[in-house]
């Protein structure tokens, strides 16, 4: 079994909203979700293309062409979904950031979720 | 009385519509403008969003499609062509290979942005010769550019009209040989499974680029020996006229191995189980001769090449010139080797592909059973 690529924090982000959209997950529903994932940034749509074609080419996810729609100007939506060696890397990264999460909790405490860090940060220096 | 516009024909401006269209690499046009359509709200809104998402696109078609290996195989002869290695000094005395380079580097551009704006398929030959159009129409802006500001750093109208017409024979066989590189695309279909629809499609495709291939490397075969023939006829000594004589051996030998071994056998499409074996025993067959391209495509012809380097450096008593040739020869020799290699794979992945759903095929019919 191959071992998955690393993937970067917007790769995380959009592989996980192609997770939770399931059947569908196409360029507007995913820009949608990445976008909440993300928040407070913004997305641009672009940029969630651009990181659609990378995941594709590193076979983490799989796309392929619906039937036109006539809301859409009478063109196809491209579907994507996760491949099994994208679970495993998001399962890895999603692992990764939960010890991060423990780590960042045990030194800080569970206050640190609800506060800004940088205003927290300066009270505990107070 | 005129019926009122009905709130579902909220639509972009055909204009706008039709440049952005335009502007979108067709590899993702068709999803990209419908997801646009589906946000629109304005005109104004329409355009921003459009402009916000073209860079991305477009730089994305560019990382999918950037091959430097097939840049380089059409960017090399082009400078050779252009006089790079062995051209005359201009009258400033300025570098040759500088004036060689500037066409050269116009074409490579061109061709970068010529491959993220290509249709993702294979490329026919009439593309092929658009697109050496293309590269050799860039190459000469780009002396018509450097003809205003710095006409010492252009090439000799002579010199470029040679250079030109052998820039586009070099990038129109590369172009017409080798498809652009594109983003992993597998067989399967709009449910996610492996489709023999797109299988049988594939196959009657591939049946058809061998022959077409097949038909190409044969004609530029006989033009070689055609060539060579000259060559061998008004030779400027005995050991140039040998080696040309070697080439057109060495042109013979390929054109013998693609009628005996390169021959795409037709694939049948009775059932679903014969299509697949055949059509991957036919990739198998394709497969292997890629791999052994260094074999039966380049070596016969090196010995030509070699003999016939040392009889030019014979007679024009300077052996640098030729000699840079016989480099440039060999060093195309490994990239096409290289391009083989990455071609052999690609199938290879095909292959594995093809033995997955023979193997789903296998388990279907024991079930029915």
């Amino acid at each position: 079994m191959s071992k998955p690529p690393s993937i970067g924090q917007f790769e995380q982000l959009v592989m996980t909203a192609i997770l939770s959209l399931g059947e569908n997950a196409y360029g507007v529903t995913i820009h949608a979700q990445v976008e909440k994932l993300a928040q407070p940034k913004s997305v641009s749509l672009g940029a969630v293309y651009a990181t659609l074609d990378r995941l594709e080419d590193k076979r983490l996810i799989v796309s392929w062409l619906s039937d036109p729609t006539p809301a859409r100007g009478g063109r196809s939506k491209r579907h994507y979904r996760l491949e099994q060696l994208g679970e495993r890397a998001l399962h890895e990264s999603a692992l990764t950031a939960r010890r991060i999460c423990d780590a960042v909790e045990r030194i800080w405490g569970v206050k640190a979720w609800n506060q800004n860090p940088r205003s927290w940060k300066s009270a505990r220096q107070h | 009385m005129e019926p009122e516009p009905s709130k579902l024909e909220v639509r972009p401006p055909a204009l706008v519509d039709a440049v952005i269209r335009m502007l979108i690499p067709p590899a993702c046009r068709e999803h990209v403008l419908g997801d646009l359509w589906e946000q629109y709200t304005s005109p104004r809104q329409y355009v921003v969003d459009a402009l916000r998402t073209l860079p991305f696109v477009i730089w994305s078609q560019i990382r999918r499609t950037l091959d430097p290996l097939r840049l380089a195989m059409q960017v090399l002869p082009a400078f050779v062509f252009f006089g790079g290695l062995v051209g005359r000094p201009g009258a400033d005395g300025g570098p040759v290979w500088f004036r060689a380079a500037v066409p050269a580097i116009a074409l490579a551009v061109a061709m970068v942005v010529r491959d993220a704006y290509c249709w993702p398929k294979y490329p026919s030959s009439r593309q092929a010769a658009l697109d050496a159009g293309l590269a050799v129409a860039s190459a000469f802006a780009s002396q018509g550019a450097f003809a205003m500001a710095w006409p010492e750093l252009t090439l000799p109208p002579r010199e470029a009209l040679m250079g030109g017409f052998g820039t586009f024979l070099a990038v129109f066989s590369l172009r017409a040989a080798a498809p652009p590189k594109t983003g992993f695309r597998s067989l399967l279909s709009a449910t996610g499974s492996l489709s023999v629809d797109n299988v049988f499609r594939d196959a009657q495709e591939f049946e058809r680029r061998i022959r077409q291939r097949n038909r190409r490397e044969i004609l530029a075969g006989v033009l070689v020996i055609l060539g060579f023939g000259v060559g061998l006829w008004r030779g400027p000594n005995l050991v140039a006229r040998v080696g040309c004589a070697l080439v057109m051996a060495g042109a013979l030998f390929i054109i013998y191995r693609l009628r005996t071994r390169a021959v795409a056998s037709p694939i049948p499409l009775d059932t679903h189980a014969h299509a697949l074996a055949a059509y991957r025993r036919e990739l198998e067959v394709q497969r292997d001769l890629l791999r052994t391209v260094t074999s039966w495509y380049l070596l016969p012809l090196l010995p030509g090449v070699a003999v016939l380097t040392l009889g030019q450096a014979l007679a024009l008593a300077q052996p640098a010139p030729p000699l840079l040739v016989l480099v440039s020869f060999l060093l195309f020799g490994v990239l096409t080797r290289q391009l083989n290699q990455r071609g052999a794979r690609k199938l290879q992945d095909k292959i594995d592909e093809l033995v997955t759903l023979e193997m789903q095929d296998g388990r279907e019919a024991d079930d029915r059973r």
